[in-house]
């Protein structure tokens, strides 16, 4: 089961992601795919939402003779962040409350998944 | 398909959006077409120019959509606008007697004015007072068990 991303989980994901370092549009969403199943057209919806509501700006930086945009994140875009990793927090945390309960009865060696999911992450993590 | 026909086509897609936005969308992804190390495979990745288009189109028309107006405001402005409607036509009604009642009390007045002069003219100011006061009665009556009583009924229902 692949979990898909989207809404309003994709436009805080975003965010994070550029509150980081700006980045542009290719490479941001080469960063996202890495991380999520995402397809490639998804990106510039979001980034164009995001920037209606105030969370982004842009500037053009010169590169091999061009100009490429830059996403960076604002200052309402960081108090976004912020309410977001609360609601995150809250959300992630009724699933594994429920995942955790449900681990009772599932058969024996499931144990063992929840360490590799760990791992997983953290990887994913190093890679961005 | 090279870069330069897929802009080409996805620019015809976007013929009807507004122009700032097809802008936009045309330098992302010309933009983007150029930082990839395999245009061939970007272009797969990001969809044909109709699917693309069918995407943005998609997305634009949540923005530009004029925001919802919640039903319970709308349903509260419903409500406000009603008990005007009600209470006109009694407003009218009251108007209409307190003339007829002026136009009476002045003729009479001045009929009277003529024989006796000051002193009728005395006694049929008491009268007009009384009528007045009887007028008023009367439409204090009328409020409470017709106006009243159709409130009444309109709550229940």
């Amino acid at each position: 089961m692949q979990i898909q991303i989207s809404g309003p989980l994709l436009d805080l994901c975003v965010l994070a992601l550029v509150a980081k370092e700006p980045l542009y549009g290719y490479r941001l969403t080469q960063k996202m795919i890495q991380v999520f199943a995402l397809s490639e057209s998804a990106l510039y919806p979001v980034l164009r939402r995001l920037l209606k509501q105030g969370y982004l700006e842009v500037y053009d930086q010169p590169f091999d003779g061009r100009m490429r945009r830059y996403y960076r994140i604002s200052k309402t875009g960081l108090e976004q962040v912020q309410e977001g990793t609360r609601s995150w927090q809250a959300f992630s945390k009724g699933v594994s409350q429920l995942l955790e309960e449900a681990k009772k009865m599932l058969p024996d060696g499931t144990d063992r998944g929840g360490k590799t999911d760990e791992t997983q992450k953290t990887g994913k993590d190093e890679s961005l | 398909m090279n870069e330069q026909t897929y802009i080409q086509k996805l620019e015809s897609e976007l013929s009807g959006f507004p122009e700032n936005e097809k802008q936009d969308a045309l330098e992302y992804v010309r933009e983007y077409l150029m930082e990839a190390e395999n245009k061939q495979q970007a272009m797969e990745s990001l969809g044909t120019p109709s699917e693309y288009a069918a995407r943005l189109r998609e997305d634009l028309q949540g923005i530009a959509l004029p925001p919802r107006i919640p039903e319970s405001s709308a349903e509260s402005a419903g409500s406000a606008a009603e008990p005007e409607k009600k209470k006109e036509p009694y407003r009218i009604l009251k108007m209409v007697l307190a003339v007829l009642a002026g136009l009476i009390e002045v003729l009479m007045i001045f009929r009277v004015a003529r024989s006796w002069y000051l002193s009728m003219m005395v006694v049929r100011l008491g009268e007009f007072l009384m009528t007045t006061g009887v007028l008023l009665l009367i439409e204090a009556a009328f409020k409470h068990f017709v106006f009243d009583k159709k409130e009444g009924d309109s709550h229940e229902s």
